[in-house]
């Protein structure tokens, strides 16, 4: 075969993922006699007697007991000159860590979503986990359409209905997507999905070169020394290379089909060392998102490329470690940009960190359009105060655009007139939008009282645009004017009406909550929708 | 030339076999050898990974004095080339009058109690993911408890190429550096590399005994009919069943395979006597 194609299939508990890919095997001729009478076997002892396709997939007893996927199966096929390598993941939230492992792996996706139970919960968990691991091609089945029909006939009110519902959350994710509603039971729809992933798999590129080799080994040989090495894509050894993390350049002389490499300078280089053309980072403060598979511990180590090194200080964002890695961001090199942290005591895996972007700086390249959470009402309402409280309850800090610090500098130039007041707000929604484009999450506080542009606002911004309306009467407003504003003549302006709007999405009332209440009561939505 | 997906499948399996052998001590190792297919290439991966060194690890023989005497013939050639222990439990059951326990015994058993012997807490194995549904659903570094025993739900989250190799005070390893490699593929690579293999795979008139409608045990006395068979697996004579074909070489192994009806698994009978027989087995320590 020329290539080789990794895809999952992934999706909310019971949506249908092991059917469907049963079927897919069925239809490409890839289930032998007696692996098809073992699944009726499997149907009769423990389903209704029906032939059920999960079973040539759920393998274990446990999981043929309790008719659930509990760990990721492998099967393989080969079609069209590719291996096809598909990892059916679980969906029960209890095992979502199986699904991330998989994931990582994938080239590609196959998201299953129940015609009559939606979009929930682990659908979007598994949603985020794909874009975490950088998977770009998503096909996206509205599973059990036969369970929707009306007189015999799939009902399109309701798979158009959710096919717009999904449409709406995937603005949030840069997937390339498709959706194709199918029915496994009465297979219909499931030569489209093999169609897609064979269009997907011709996307895959065999020839992407990385340019990063992790020596695991250093050996000798009639005094000479060479060494065992571990790269993922192609390598141009016409490069220029370099040693990390030494930071010293360095001669390949040669790579052998078994990955033997020699090198012409007389060098001592020893296991966790990397040879790379092109950028990588050296750092031993990286920024991450971790998956957790169990709880953090107190003594942990990461393992990346071919070093372990121990963590000394975990953070929710960052670590700090003994002893620098050498890798990329995420986003730059998949392959070089994750690592798995390893109890020290147990040596058991507990946890997958992704590479963000060294320090404090954002990558331009993230996958999804970040958030903007735009926190608007009148002055003294107590924007900016909640807006604090909400700043760190990101896994990455998003950054703040506060009207008052922006008329400082960028808007100093503008007044209070209502003219004056219109183009402030433009002005932070431009840049908010902006910074929202390359995957930044974005807080601003802005009075924006006018209706109708904070309307043309969440046209600009689109999905991501999360209006939360700090309600506080102008009586209580003037009442705690702490900042003096009411009593400025300059501002004098301000204190019209507020024109409450339908762009709002939530609203949040500072006359009668404390500030913990309020802050709860943001946290609630955000979790609610996913955003934290 | 090996083709592009089969390269990256041996690059795949020799990273394996080079993690695990460069952050462990090499008299904790061992590789499983059973003489079969898989062994045959799991041994030219070894060889290619230790290049141009010889491999410093033990291979390890679990005989049951039941094998196909073609397969002892192998073997002894084979010694030669590798540091080879074989070991038999000395309880020396038979298959035809101690039925389950045979196996239970001649083959877990005496697997654990080589791995006690020698104190080897890391063994490499041939298993596949193809070959079994409970193998599909396998690590490639697999986490035996200190009794050797397997329990999926205990198993590390583990996402290629970053192994977790480590060894605890609690836990014992086996590793599958052919995890993903099909039974196509294993006859591919054969061919390619030019791999010896012990001649039964081949089709050949052979004195056999038949079993049920298209499957046949190997007979070495007088009774039985011709028939021109092979076997796609090798284990113990009694237990493992040859099929008529005419594949006389590798190619024709490989044409033969691309339009199978069945796995390789219906000729072992140790995997087919219940439900999730192999499960129980793999939870009681067997490979
Ligand atoms: N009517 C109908 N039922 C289906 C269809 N697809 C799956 N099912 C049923 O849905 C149930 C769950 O199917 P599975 O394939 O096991 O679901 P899964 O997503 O793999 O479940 P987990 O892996 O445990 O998360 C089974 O009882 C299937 O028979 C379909 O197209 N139509
Ligand atoms: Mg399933």
């Amino acid at each position: 075969m020329e290539k080789l194609f990794k895809f999952i299939c992934c999706g909310n508990v019971d949506d249908g993922k092991s059917t469907l890919i049963g079927q897919l095997l069925l239809n490409s001729g890839n289930v032998k006699v007696d692996q098809m009478e073992d699944a009726k076997k499997a149907s009769q002892k423990n389903g209704s007697g029906v032939f059920e396709p999960a079973f040539l997939l759920d393998g274990l007893l446990e999981e043929r007991e309790q008719q659930i996927t509990i760990d990721v199966a492998h099967r393989f096929f080969d079609y069209d000159d590719t291996r096809f390598h598909i990892l059916d993941c679980p969906g029960h939230k209890q095992y979502t860590k199986n699904m991330a492992i998989a994931a990582a792996e994938a080239d590609a996706a196959v998201l299953v979503i129940d015609i009559s139970k939606g979009i929930q919960e682990q659908t979007l968990k598994h949603l985020d986990i794909c874009s975490y691991f950088q998977i770009e091609k998503l096909c996206i089945c509205i599973t059990k359409c036969d369970l929707s029909s009306v007189n015999g006939k799939w009902n399109d009110e309701k798979i158009l209905d959710l096919t717009e519902k999904i449409k709406s959350i995937l603005t949030k994710y840069k997937f390339d997507y498709t959706i194709i509603p199918v029915s496994s039971m009465q297979n219909i729809g499931i030569d489209k999905v093999l169609d897609k992933l064979v269009e997907y798999k011709n996307t895959i590129d065999n020839q992407e070169y990385e340019n990063i080799i992790h020596i695991q080994d250093c050996k000798f040989s009639n005094g000479k020394r060479y060494y065992w090495v571990r790269y993922n894509k192609n390598l141009d050894l016409t490069k220029n290379y370099k040693l990390y993390p030494e930071n010293i350049d360095i001669t390949i002389d040669k790579l052998s089909e078994n990955g033997v490499l020699t090198i012409k300078e007389d060098m001592d280089i020893s296991r966790g060392h990397c040879i790379a053309a092109g950028e990588v980072l050296v750092n031993d403060l990286i920024r991450h998102y971790t998956i957790w598979f169990s709880e953090p511990t107190n003594d942990m180590v990461i393992k990346h490329g071919t070093r372990t090194v121990k963590i000394l200080n975990y953070y929710e964002n960052s670590f700090k470690l003994q002893e620098p890695l050498i890798f990329n961001n995420i986003t730059d090199v998949k392959n070089n940009g994750w690592g798995i942290i390893i109890d020290n005591l147990t040596k058991k895996t507990i946890g997958c960190a992704v590479f963000l972007a060294n320090e404090n700086t954002y990558s331009s390249k993230s996958n999804k359009k970040g958030n903007v959470y735009w926190f608007t009402g009148l002055s003294g309402a107590g924007k900016t105060t909640l807006a604090k409280e909400l700043l760190n309850s990101f896994s990455l800090k998003p950054i703040l655009l506060d009207a008052d610090d922006l008329r400082q500098g960028v808007n100093s130039d503008l007044g209070y007139s209502k003219e004056d007041r219109i183009k402030n707000v433009d002005r932070i929604a431009h840049i908010a939008n902006l910074l929202a484009s390359q995957g930044f999450n974005v807080i601003v506080t802005c009075i924006s009282k006018e209706a109708s542009q904070r309307a043309r606002i969440k046209e600009l911004i689109g999905k991501t645009y999360i209006e939360i309306f700090v309600d506080r009467s102008i009586e209580n407003c003037q009442k705690y004017d702490t900042k003096g504003l009411y009593k400025s003549i300059n501002r004098d302006n301000m204190i019209n009406n507020y024109q409450e709007g339908s762009s709002v999405s939530l609203i949040i009332d500072t006359n009668n909550d404390t500030i913990e209440v309020s802050k709860q009561k943001m946290l609630n939505y955000l979790k609610s929708n996913n955003l934290i | 030339m090996l083709c592009n997906h089969l390269k990256q499948l041996q690059k795949q399996s020799i990273e394996l076999i080079r993690e695990v052998c460069a952050t462990n001590n090499y008299n904790d190792m061992v590789v499983f050898y059973s003489i079969g297919k898989d062994s045959s290439v799991l041994l030219d991966l070894f060889k290619k990974a230790f290049y141009p060194q010889s491999i410093p690890i033990k291979f390890l023989h679990i005989d049951t004095g039941w094998k196909f005497k073609e397969m002892y013939e192998f073997r002894d050639k084979i010694a030669k080339e590798i540091d080879l222990l074989v070991y038999k439990n000395p309880a020396n059951l038979n298959p035809y009058t101690d039925g389950r326990r045979y196996t239970d015994v001649m083959k877990t058993e005496a697997l654990k109690q080589a791995l006690q012997k020698y104190k080897f807490r890391i063994a490499f194995g041939g298993g596949r993911r193809d070959e079994e549904k409970s193998r599909a659903k396998e690590r490639m570094v697999s986490i035996r408890d200190e009794y050797n025993r397997w329990s999926p739900r205990s198993q590390n989250p583990e996402i290629p190429p970053l192994y977790n190799t480590f060894l605890s005070d609690k836990t014992n390893l086996r590793i599958f550096p052919l995890s993903n490699w099909t039974e196509l593929d294993i006859w591919r690579y054969i061919k390619s590399e030019n791999i010896d293999v012990v001649p039964l795979y081949f089709a050949k008139e052979r004195n056999v005994i038949k079993t049920q409608p298209g499957m046949y045990i190997m007979s070495y006395d007088k009774i039985g009919e011709t028939k021109k068979v092979r076997f796609r697996t090798l284990g113990c004579y009694p237990l493992t069943g040859a099929v008529e074909s005419d594949a006389q070489n590798v190619d024709d192994i490989i044409s033969e395979l691309e339009k199978a009806q069945y796995t390789e698994r219906i000729t072992r009978v140790i995997d087919y006597d219940t439900d999730g027989s192999m499960e129980i087995k793999k939870k009681e320590g067997y490979f």
